[in-house]
């Protein structure tokens, strides 16, 4: 497979849209709403530990992807096996976000429209996209993540008038047991996702730089969802945890001289920028996972149909949004922790005690 | 309904095999064909209203099943 780069800068630009993603309008651990932005920050903590570790992996087998290291630490059979539990995570993260991007779209905006006038554009876009490649993936993140940061940090100065600092308050109000739940909901979705990138490192230009650019990317991410948090929380008080998309409502409130209303368009477009390049790195590993896996010496054909895939599966994730938001509370953490911890470490643990070491030594 | 999906289908096989069988890639044409067909196989099932289970109910109720399991064995 011809090999396409991107620049540190452009993963940690990957790395940032990634995690916001579809967090940004849906987020995890709204159980603890009040305490959720300083929950954002210890959960970044936690993945940052997370991601750390996942990255031995790439630096004991530089140049290769998640999926070959399988094979070489677990043998040929095994280790499909396993990266066949990763294409089905992949697929079902992409799927995920594009039907929770038909969900946000239906309830606030095109309420009428059927499915799949929704689902159908979205696909045939992210489709042509992957086909492009990495490397046009990551050109086209850059100005997109720039928009999106920048509508964020405008927000700031948007909120200021509706802001009331004693809808904060009080904090630290949840048992220690919530805490920690909903810090590991929030350290695995959307930080841990990340696991997806030991499929790109790869088609870094410079492999030294790596883990700087996705632990930096983790943190600048973690930084503006905290903030967003923040600022939410300090709309809409204790009422923001009977919404839905509470990051929409706060932005509804927003009313500057009459002139400024209804600004819930920038949520939105954020979640569209970000979701997009979610959806798209997300077909684009299930692609190029699966062409490694079955030996294949393109991944630009598998593309199509695998879109076609995920369209369809994006409309068998959930039956209503209520189930989601009770997957999102009671198993994601489970499930994710899974493929975004536990099997990455066992990979480490499994490849030290087979004398990978000798080969990072000599390398 | 399905004879536009089938429709859709092949013009989408129309499309991309002829490059993959000039380029010799038989094992790419294979995959894509395989996953093709997947794809028209749940298409065809959702557009005649056949009741696919949903993804998240079944991780749901895997982890309520495992949840009332360790519940009654301690």
């Amino acid at each position: 497979m011809a090999q396409e780069l991107i620049s540190p800068r452009q993963l940690t630009f990957l790395v940032i849209s990634f995690t916001i993603g579809s967090w940004i309008v849906l987020p995890s651990g709204i159980e603890a709403w009040q305490n959720l932005w300083l929950l954002i920050l210890f959960a970044l903590g936690q993945a940052l530990g997370f991601v750390y570790l996942s990255l031995f992996l790439f630096r004991r087998y530089p140049g290769k992807t998640l999926f070959a290291v399988h094979e070489f630490v677990y043998g040929p059979v095994l280790g499909k096996l396993i990266s066949l539990l990763f294409l089905w995570f992949f697929l079902q993260t992409g799927a995920g976000a594009l039907a929770v991007f038909v969900t946000l779209l239906k309830t606030t905006v095109f309420t009428d429209t059927p499915d799949l006038a929704l689902l159908l554009p979205w696909v045939i876009i992210i489709v042509y996209g992957c086909r492009r490649g990495l490397e046009v993936i990551a050109r086209s993140n850059e100005p997109l993540v720039l928009a999106t940061v920048g509508l964020i940090l405008v927000s700031v100065f948007l909120v200021l008038n509706a802001f009331k600092a004693e809808n904060l308050l009080p904090l630290f109000n949840q048992s220690l047991a919530t805490v920690f739940w909903n810090t590991l909901g929030i350290a695995v979705f959307p930080f841990g996702q990340n696991v997806l990138f030991l499929m790109l490192l790869p088609q870094v230009n410079r492999p030294q730089k790596v883990r700087g650019a996705v632990l930096r990317g983790m943190v600048v991410a973690g930084g503006l969802l905290s903030l967003l948090q923040f600022l939410a929380v300090g709309v809409l008080g204790r009422t923001g945890e009977l919404f839905v998309f509470p990051t929409i409502e706060f932005y509804r409130m927003i009313i500057i001289g009459q002139v400024l209303t209804r600004l819930e368009l920038i949520p939105l477009l954020n979640f569209l920028t970000m979701g997009f390049i979610k959806i798209m790195l997300c077909l684009y590993t299930l692609a190029v996972g699966t062409a490694q896996i079955l030996e294949l010496r393109a991944y630009r054909p598998l593309v199509l149909p695998l879109g076609i895939l995920i369209l369809v599966f994006a409309r068998q994730i959930y039956p209503s949004i209520s189930l989601h938001l009770h997957y999102i509370e009671e198993v994601q953490p489970l499930v994710s922790l899974f493929f975004c911890f536990f099997l990455p470490m066992l990979t480490l643990g499994v490849s030290f005690l087979r004398g990978g070491a000798q080969q990072e030594m000599a390398s | 309904m399905i004879v536009l999906i089938v429709v859709v289908f092949i013009g989408l096989f129309l499309y991309e095999a002829p490059g993959l069988v000039a380029k010799e890639f038989w094992r790419e044409l294979a995959v894509f064909t395989l996953l093709m067909l997947l794809g028209l196989f749940l298409s065809i099932l959702l557009a005649s209203g056949v009741e696919l289970p949903y993804v998240e109910s079944i991780w749901v109720e895997l982890f309520m099943g495992l949840r009332k399991m360790l519940a009654s064995g301690s």
